[in-house]
């Protein structure tokens, strides 16, 4: 039964999401379907996925947007009560889509044909060969390492385009408020300044003794829980993409609660940006290191004497690599979002 | 039941999509946009997890009995990566929209558009 009520109940949220025009009420339509869409993944035996939507799509998306939204106007002013020609195309599309789902095979069938050619061999294989327990893990780090490490370039790479993008232009516009021609371009509506000082009230330091002492026993708890994440994805639902996020998270709480500079000075801006980078590196590290002691790249059992150690640290070194730089992406991206120009000297 | 469930979820996958593709196209504020954008990807998630559900299946985590029966754990490693890369274009597409507000002071397509034409 609630493998029938808990899809539906994704449609009303996304229904609502794309419908509402407060943006803030879509935002949070959003996160309550992404909370959704965890518990779905959790019903469909896929424990990986359900923790990495809970802490990305309900936690850290969510906090992106309101960044976001604290900057801009809050409405959506679309005039058009139903936009036609989308109306057509996305139907359409339903239309030939579910067309093309008649012949697709049933669902929780067990000789359906994505579970028959290469995942028995995985799922026989895989304790012999890696020696890790969780067999989501094993693919992931061992079996497609190098899907796994491209993975982890795209979120550095992402990482990098929002400090380019965001700070380097308010660098340029530093410079340029010091000439006399150059403010057109940075003039503020005056939306944003009463957004900004709303901001301000939001983040003011001495606002709430409550909820400062309550993060401040909390982040330890965090940042432990994101540690033991990482290391018990072997074992267990976990890895370095979970737990980077909710390292990441941590370091984020402080921030929200103690004002970004306070942040800044636990987590500086040079650090979280070195460690975008550490993380890849420490994976790429750990497959040129293989190449040196004989082995093909990321194979990890050359690693030490006894192969099946070798393999248990390669693997555990790569998660570490990913939930470096995760959680420093993470940091940094919320960081660059929320950061304010009157903040940057 | 089970007859129901074998289609189930693509109908909803399909269902999620369609939304996710009209407010894309429809709404002309770019943050809704960026909304529409995660929904039809959280379908494509959704269509590839539901693929890996078997009946009676238990989580991909080894057991030590012999002879139980665990759900695919390929398309769950590819879909827990992908929810990360969508975080990741979430957060540059924000970065984006967050210049656009700079530049034009709003965020909604139809006056943008306008805007580049005065300017022409």
């Amino acid at each position: 039964m609630i493998d029938i009520a808990i899809p539906l109940f994704l449609v009303a949220c996304g229904l609502g999401a794309i419908l509402v025009k407060d943006l803030m009420s879509a935002i949070m339509i959003f996160c309550v379907y992404s909370l959704a869409m965890a518990i779905e993944w959790a019903r469909l035996n896929a424990v990986d996925v359900a923790i990495t939507e809970a802490s990305v799509g309900a936690g850290i998306s969510t906090v992106l947007f309101i960044a976001v939204l604290s900057r801009v106007r809050k409405r959506d002013e679309t005039k058009r009560k139903i936009h036609l020609p989308a109306l057509v195309v996305s139907i359409g599309m339903a239309a030939i889509l579910l067309y093309g789902s008649m012949d697709l095979p049933n669902l929780r069938d067990p000789n359906i044909p994505p579970s028959a050619h290469v995942v028995p061999k995985y799922l026989a294989d895989s304790y012999e060969e890696t020696g890790v327990v969780n067999v989501v893990a094993a693919i992931l780090a061992s079996y497609r390492g190098y899907d796994t490490l491209g993975e982890t370039v795209v979120v550095a790479t992402a990482g990098l385009c929002v400090i380019l993008l965001l700070r380097q232009v308010r660098g340029a516009a530093r410079k340029r408020t010091g000439k006399k021609d150059g403010v057109a371009y940075m003039k503020k509506p005056s939306q944003f300044k009463s957004n900004q000082r709303e901001l301000e009230e939001m983040m003011h330091p001495d606002n709430d003794v409550i909820r400062r002492t309550v993060v401040k026993f909390l982040i330890p708890f965090i940042q432990l829980f994101g540690l033991y994440v990482i290391a018990h994805g072997e074992l267990g639902p976990g890895g370095g993409f979970q737990g980077g996020v909710i390292l990441g998270v941590s370091v984020i709480v402080y921030s929200l609660v103690f004002t970004l500079k306070e942040g800044e000075k636990r987590m500086s801006v040079k650090m979280s940006d070195l460690l975008v980078s550490k993380g890849a590196l420490i994976y790429g590290g750990i497959g040129v290191a293989c190449l040196f002691l004989g082995g093909n790249y990321l194979q990890y059992n050359v690693l030490f004497g006894d192969p099946k150690l070798g393999s248990h640290l390669g693997i555990l070194g790569i998660e570490i690599g990913v939930g470096i730089t995760v959680a420093a992406v993470m940091i940094t991206l919320f960081n660059e979002t929320i950061r304010r120009d009157d903040d940057n000297d | 039941m089970i007859e129901l469930l074998a289609k189930y979820n693509y109908w909803i996958v399909i269902i999620l999509m369609t939304l996710g593709l009209y407010g894309i196209m429809a709404s002309s504020n770019l943050v809704k946009k960026i909304i529409g954008l995660n929904i039809f990807q959280t379908a494509a998630l959704l269509f590839y997890v539901s693929m890996s559900k078997i009946e009676g299946g238990t989580a991909p985590v080894l057991l030590k009995q012999a002879n139980v029966l665990y759900d695919n754990p390929l398309p769950q490693v590819l879909m827990l990566t992908a929810i990360v890369v969508g975080v990741s274009i979430t957060a540059v597409a924000l970065g984006i929209v967050m210049l656009i507000y700079r530049h034009y002071g709003t965020i909604e397509e139809d006056l943008i558009l306008e805007m580049n034409k005065h300017n022409d």
